[in-house]
Order: structure tokens, then sequence, then C-alpha cells
């Protein structure tokens, strides 16, 4: 009640300063979570938005928007000064955007971690919103051309985006957008404080509310899903290919989700893996064979295999990536190598954890994005702690799709896919445009 | 249960951030040095072993350095583990070393002992994938050449502003193909001596141990003469300034690379100007940051790098991105300007601690994550001077006196040979 009590009376205080700006905000107290301290020294806080559009366009905007606020400065410090400020205190913002969440997420030594509360609620409390600093925030944060660098995090960056935010824009024209950021409706902390409240209070304190929830516009329909077929992007100018094959899964159940990670990891994610060692190691054709796991929402997942190569060699990798990915979805898979790859996550899930708030927010949005006053619990952390390697051998089949639903992108070089490699689905793409235009119009002919 | 959960999941990892004390260690037969560096808060140990030679020595092919970085890898894996490696190699070339990083438990200081030693040795391994590796440092030079293009911007305005493709510039693209097995063996033969080399042992390990471990595993090596850092006396052209188009469809962006070359007096090494200079450039960042970023709204984001040699010889590198409509002239001339007006309001004593503390939170923040923790003690030491770790950083930023900040400053924006890069974005 308290919370509540406070906030009305800012919101009458507040609204006349932003008529013009779209107020993002909760429409009720938020739910409040608070989760095992970090063991790295640190604090942190994650405040959690509702996206209100979730067109590419409008997510953007919000992002670049939300990055402008918190640069904007307060009531008594200019940006500069509120950035040094931070930056003498140890002091860090970051954003990150959910499936229908944006957050922002603090993080502080625990020793200033009072204070670095009161400054992000200086932040935000304050009106000022620079649409300088709107839009040059707006070009850092624009999506890359995977084709000017390919790098394979680049194209999984493009097709999460693409798969989380279907819809390209709805017209709006996002130019001399402005934004006032309220009360969120999630709020996620790690303190060793054991009643955080009047932490929370500090951060959130003068907020405005909504009046009325509003539904997200542009949600899609059921998860999206990636074309099969293949992309390609030729370039004369070099003879390096990227080669990515990758799928959107979903999964039933934590425990394939944890299967389909663990096999995942074997095929690609180190040098103890099976592309570094015939790929790498036996071909001698490529230096970065990789596979990524890249979770998406709660249970889906873009699952990727990746090499670039001399383009001439192409062909013969991509079938190599082929074999190797049946072969070990068929079963044929090395004990000590799955162990390694699980010790492996494991300890990786437990680094990230103790240390990585956003990404620990991030699991915990994806189990409970209405919040939860009850225990938590992640069921797929226990599914990875208590996974069976024999069954996920075993479970190959299960766990990942067949390789002929991937969708393969081919960046760079010259040698385009054979005819019959063309007759599942195909796009060419010039260097110049968006891998979106190609899983649009490949999607669109296969629905 | 969750919390349950996450009390499991915690055992392993740091439970507080100190300061770290570099110790120099004894009975290290011929090395060039080592350190221990103790901390307990990690339950790890890391062995580094820092080869005092880097791309800036690379003989007449460049790459020959990186080349052999991945030879002696996969050799001294090979050599001791003769089995399915179970764990990811970690090698890098930098400009002025070669560093290897061998990190396990404390119980597995053996086994890192002996990986780390037998990178002295000769590579050996099947002659066929010795030649081969080649194919691979191509493919990986090609990648880095095109996922980052900052890297060959760079390089080209490091070529206009040395006047070389050798040393502190190079010409990796077109030397690629010309990489040989020979040159790579010799250069190991020459670099790879105890003499050019340094061991930084850090983590869970008890002093005392460390310098055991050190005497039995380096003990019986041989000093010999560390071969001569002949690159440190080239330098640019005096009042040289060179600006040179380009236009690539490699770009994001429309990019302006500013690179300037400054000379600072040393007695000995540049270990005494190491305070100053991490000081001095906060203090230059921050002032540029405040003008072109934060009053000003013509430039979309500027990055810069500094390289201090051992010499004294420094190499500014700075990235700016006009925001559109801005033409690359008017982006220099506002950068230019801004640089030869930055000290008219000199910093104050309040300004320069500042800086310090600024410093002081990068370290504190550095020593919480173990990959930034070497990091950090990689940095000065691969000049072959005492590494610097978290904890000592704070000291020597102490230390420091505010005349001896203003007066790098001063020589930071004085005038100096240049050279600029305008590249344009295609497509």
């Amino acid at each position: 009640m308290l919370l509540r009590a406070l906030t009305l009376l800012t919101v009458s205080l507040l609204l006349p300063l932003m008529a013009r700006a779209e107020l993002i905000a909760g429409s009720s107290d938020p739910k409040i979570a608070q989760l095992t301290p970090m063991r790295n020294g640190l604090s942190a806080i994650t405040l959690v938005w509702a996206i209100p559009d979730l067109a590419m366009n409008r997510v953007l905007s919000l992002n670049a928007g939300l990055s402008t606020a918190i640069s904007s400065g307060t009531a008594e410090m200019s940006a500069f000064e509120a950035e040094t400020y931070r930056e003498v205190n140890g002091i860090s913002l970051g954003i990150s955007t959910q499936p229908t969440d944006i957050a922002l997420t603090l993080t502080a030594p625990h020793a200033a971690f009072p204070d670095a509360l009161a400054h992000l609620n200086a932040l935000l409390v304050n009106p000022a919103f620079s649409q300088d600093w709107y839009k040059r925030q707006s070009l850092l944060l624009a999506p890359v051309k995977v084709t000017k660098n390919r790098r394979p995090s680049h194209v999984i960056n493009v097709l999460a985006d693409y798969v989380r935010f279907p819809v390209a824009t709805d017209g709006t024209d996002t130019s001399q957008a402005d934004y006032v950021f309220g009360l969120p409706h999630q709020i996620i902390i790690r303190t060793q404080e054991r009643d955080p409240s009047p932490l929370i209070q500090t951060a959130i304190n003068g907020l405005p509310l909504r009046n009325a929830p509003v539904p997200s516009d542009h949600a899609p329909k059921e998860p999206a899903s990636l074309p099969k077929g293949i992309i390609f992007a030729p370039d004369s100018d070099g003879q390096e290919t990227l080669i990515i094959a990758v799928h959107h899964s979903l999964f039933d159940t934590p425990e394939q989700q944890v299967r389909a990670n663990l096999l995942m990891d074997y095929m690609g994610a180190n040098q103890g893996s099976e592309m570094f060692r015939i790929i790498r190691q036996e071909m001698r054709a490529a230096y970065d064979p990789a596979s990524v796991f890249r979770q998406t929402a709660r249970d889906h997942a873009l699952l990727a295999l990746s090499a670039t190569v001399s383009t001439p060699e192409w062909p013969a990798v991509l079938e190599t990536i082929r074999t190797i990915y049946e072969t070990t979805r068929a079963g044929d898979v090395g004990a000590q190598g799955l162990a390694n790859n699980h010790r492996r996550l494991l300890r990786g899930f437990e680094y990230k954890f103790a240390t990585n708030p956003s990404w620990s927010a991030m699991q915990f949005l994806f189990e409970y994005p209405d919040g939860t006053t009850g225990d938590v619990q992640i069921p797929l952390f226990s599914a990875l702690v208590k996974a069976k390697l024999d069954e996920v051998a075993k479970q190959g089949a299960d766990s990942l799709p067949p390789f002929s639903d991937y969708l393969i992108v081919l960046i760079g070089g010259t040698l385009p896919p054979s005819a019959e490699m063309q007759s599942d689905g195909y796009c060419e793409l010039s260097l110049s445009q968006p891998l979106r235009r190609c899983l649009e119009q490949m999607n669109a002919a296969q629905q | 249960m969750f919390r349950f959960l996450v009390a499991v999941f915690l055992t392993l990892l740091p439970l507080s951030v100190a300061a770290q004390e570099v110790i120099p260690l004894k009975n290290t037969g011929g090395l060039h040095s080592a350190y221990v560096v103790p901390r307990n808060d990690f339950n790890r140990v890391d062995v580094q072993v820092l080869v005092l030679s880097g791309s800036y020595d690379d003989p007449v092919v460049s790459g020959t350095a990186h080349f052999l970085e991945h030879l002696a890898a996969f050799s001294a894996d090979t050599y001791v583990l003769r089995q399915p490696r179970e764990r990811d190699l970690f090698a890098k070339t930098s400009a002025v070393a070669t560093i290897y990083t061998n990190s396990g438990h404390p119980a597995e200081i053996d086994r890192l002992m002996k990986l780390s030693r037998a990178l002295l040795d000769t590579p050996e391994l099947p002659e066929d994938f010795l030649q081969s590796e080649k194919n691979i440092v191509e493919r990986e030079t090609f990648l880095r050449e095109r996922q980052f293009p900052t890297r060959w911007l760079r390089r080209k305005a490091l070529q206009n502003l040395y006047g070389s493709t050798r040393g502190r510039a190079n010409d990796i693209i077109a030397d690629v193909p010309k990489l040989s097995l020979e040159a790579a063996l010799d250069f190991h033969a020459k670099h790879y001596v105890p003499s050019n080399i340094m061991l930084i042992i850090s983590g869970n390990i008890p002093p005392e141990l460390a310098e055991k471990k050190v005497a039995e595993y380096f003990g019986d090596t041989k000093a010999s003469e560390p071969p001569e850092k002949w690159w440190l006396n080239e330098k640019p052209a005096p009042g040289l300034r060179k600006i040179e188009r380009l236009s690539s469809n490699r770009l994001y962006d429309d990019t302006l690379v500013y690179s300037k070359f400054v000379q600072y007096p040393v007695e000995d090494t540049s270990i005494d100007l190491q305070g100053e200079f991490f000081i001095g450039v906060s203090i230059f960042e921050s002032r540029i940051r405040e003008a072109l970023i934060f009053n000003s709204f013509n430039i979309q984001s500027v990055n810069t790098s500094f390289f201090l040699a051992k010499n004294g010889d420094m190499e500014m590198v700075s990235f700016l991105v006009p925001m559109p409509g801005v033409s690359f002239e008017q982006a220099m001339e506002e950068f230019e300007s801004t640089i030869a007006t930055l000290l008219d309001t000199p910093p104050d004593a309040q300004e320069i601690e500042t800086a310090r503390k600024r410093n002081a939170a990068h370290a504190i923040s550095a020593a919480r994550r173990p990959d930034d923790f070497l990091s950090f003690l990689e940095n000065v030491g691969s000049d072959g001077l005492p590494p610097i770790s978290p904890g000592t950083y704070a000291e020597l930023i102490e230390s420091t006196s505010d005349a001896e900040v203003l007066g790098f400053l001063k020589s930071l924006i004085a005038p100096a040979p240049v050279s600029a890069i305008f590249a344009s974005k295609e497509g």
C-alpha cells in the first residue's frame, strides 16, 4: 500500500510534464522478486516494462528511447556528470529486450548500491529527453547488415529479432519519438539485504503508473518459425563464404531442451567438439567452426552450426556439417566428450547466474512473465543438473530436428547453391539488403 | 527449491575481491623474469607464458609470429596431454608479445607447468599438420579482416604513419600466402629463448609453491641474448600529415581513422610513465567525450586506443563515426580543434582525482572477472616490465603527482606526426 500511495501522488505531479511523451509503465504495483545475492561483490536491480508495440521498428525505437532516458542526466547532474558519477563508482546500466519486455539492469558494488538506486531514480524521474541523443542512439542500435562483416553472432542476433518480433514495421514514424519511463511491471533484485523494500522504494519513488493496462500491439499469434531452404548473398570481393545452418526449435519439456543444448555443444561449442576436430583439424577448412544454442524464449531456441571457408569448399564443408549433425542426432556420441560438455554447460550456468544479473533476470522472466509471490524454481536449471547423459545420446532424434528442416545462409563468394539445393526454397540477397527481406519472402512462399 | 539449487551452484565461485601483490620469484633459471600473484578468491591457478615478441617483431613476412603461436600451442598440448583434448587452448599474438595461458584447478599445477615449459621446445607435430596449419592461419586472417574492419583501417593508418609495411605497421593480407614453416621455426629459435620469456603464475597458490614449481620446471634453462627490438628505432617522418581516402562495402558507417605518434622522454623504460599514462589518457578521453558526444552531436561515436612502447613511443589511434550529413573534413576539424584546445582550461586537482577514481573503479571491476584479471597482468608485462595487478595498480595511481599528469597531457596534445583515413561505406 505504501508503494501505491506514493506512486499515485507522484503521478499527479508528473503528468503535466509529459504531455507529448509516451508513458511506458505498468498499471499496478510491480511484482517483486528477490534472487540470491551475486558472488562477485556486486548488487543489481532489473526493472522490467512491457513493450507496448512489438513491431520491430517500435521495439528499436523504445530501446533507443530507454537508452536516451538514462543518458539524459538528472535535475542535479548534467548528462556528462551523471556518466562520470557512474564511472567512478563502478555503476553500470544495461538494456535488454525479451520477447514481450524491455529490461534495464543496474549493477553496483554493494556499498554503492543504495546511492546508485537513488541515481537511477533521479534519471528516470527527470523528464528531459534529448532528441539529438535519441537520434544518435537510434543509429547506434539500428540492425546490422549481416552481409557486411559476416559474423555468425550478427546473423543469430538478426534471426533472434525476426522470430521474436516478426512484424518489421507498423508504419509509424519513430524519428521524433519521446518517452517517459514510469513504474515497471516487474522488479528483480540481487542484494545482500534481507529486506530489500527500502532499496526498491528508493529506485521507484515518484515513478508514474499508467491508468489502465494496455495490451501489446503486433504480438505474434504463434511462435515465428524460420523458413526452410537457402539464402545466398553473393559477393565477388573476397573468396570467403560464411555457412550458417539454423533452426528455430520449440521444446516440449526442459529436459528435451537441455538434451538439445548438450548435443549442439557436443557438435561445435569448443575445441574438443566434433566440428573442430573434423572441419578444422582434419579437413583444415575453417578456423571458426562452431555451434550455437541461443534461447529466445522459455521453450524456444535458435540452433545453429557455422563455419567460414574458402568459397570453393563450401559445398563439401556444408555436407560435412550435415554428416556431423545427423550422426550426432542418431546417437553416435562419445561419452567423454558429452560429459565434458555437460560439465562446461553446468559451470557456465553457475557462473552466469552468480555474476550476470541480466541473464538471470531473463531466465526468471521466461519462467515467470507475470511475476510470482511463491518460491522461485527454474525447471531448466534442474533439468541441467539432473541430465542423464546416456539418455541424451539415445534421444538425439527426439531432441533435434532433422537437418533438412534447417535454413542455410551463405554469405560471400560467387559459387551459388546447385539447382537441386535451391528447390526447397531459395532467396538471393544483395549485399545492401537486410536478411529479413529474404526471411519474409521465403516464409510467405512456404505458407 | 531455487535458493537451495543456487547455493549448490555457487560453491566454486569467488567470494570476494581482494588486492593482489605481485611477487618476483627467484631460482628461475635463464628466464627473463617470473612472478606470482596470489589470490584465493578464485579456486584456480593460471600460468601465463609471455614470449616478449609479437607481431611487431615479425621478420620480413607479416604473420610469422602468429603462425608460430598456432604451432607452439598445438605442439605443447599434444606433447603433454597425448589424448583427445578436453580443454580449449588460450593463446594470442599481440603487438609486442605472444601469450599462452594454461588454467586449471590448483591440484593441476604440474600439468600446467609442463604445458608451459613445452612451449620452449621446437614445435613437433606431423609435417603435414605443420604445413597445413598455414591454411588455418590464412582462414583466420581473412576472417578477422572481414569481421573487424578496424583491423585493416588501423593497418592502413599505421602504414602511412610509419611509411613502412614492417614493424609497427604490417602487410598481413599480402604476406599470408608467403608464410613458411621454416621462417616460423627460425622465429622460435630466435625469440622463444628463456631470456625473452616472462612467467606469471596467479591464483590460489602459495608463493613458496610457485617458486618451487618454477625452479623445478624452468630452473635448468640458461640465459642468452634476447632478440633486438629493431622496430623501436623506426619513427614517422617529422611533421608528417597524410590523409588517404578509400571506400569499401565492408563498412557499416563512414569512418574517420586518426593516428598520431608521440614521443615521451624516458630515463630507462616507460615504467616511470605508467601512472601519468593511465590517468592522463583517462582525462583525455573524458574531455574528448564531453566535447564530441555530450556537447556536440556531429559525431556518432569515438573510440581511441593507445599503445605506449617501453622506450616511451606512443601511438594513438582514434576511430570516429560522423553523424549523417557531417563530412570527414568537418569531423576531423572538430576533433583536432578539440584536441588543440583541450588544456585551455587545465584540469584541476578535482578532475585529476576523478580520473584516479575512474581508474581505480576499472581496476576493481577487472579483478572481479578471471579473464579481465589476466589481461590486466599481461598489459604492462608484455613490454618486459614488472606486471601490474589491479591491486598494485591502485598504489601506482595514487603515487602519481598532478604535475606528472599535466606534463603527460601537454605532450599528448602537442603537434606530432599524423596519418588519417577517410573511409566511406559502400552499399
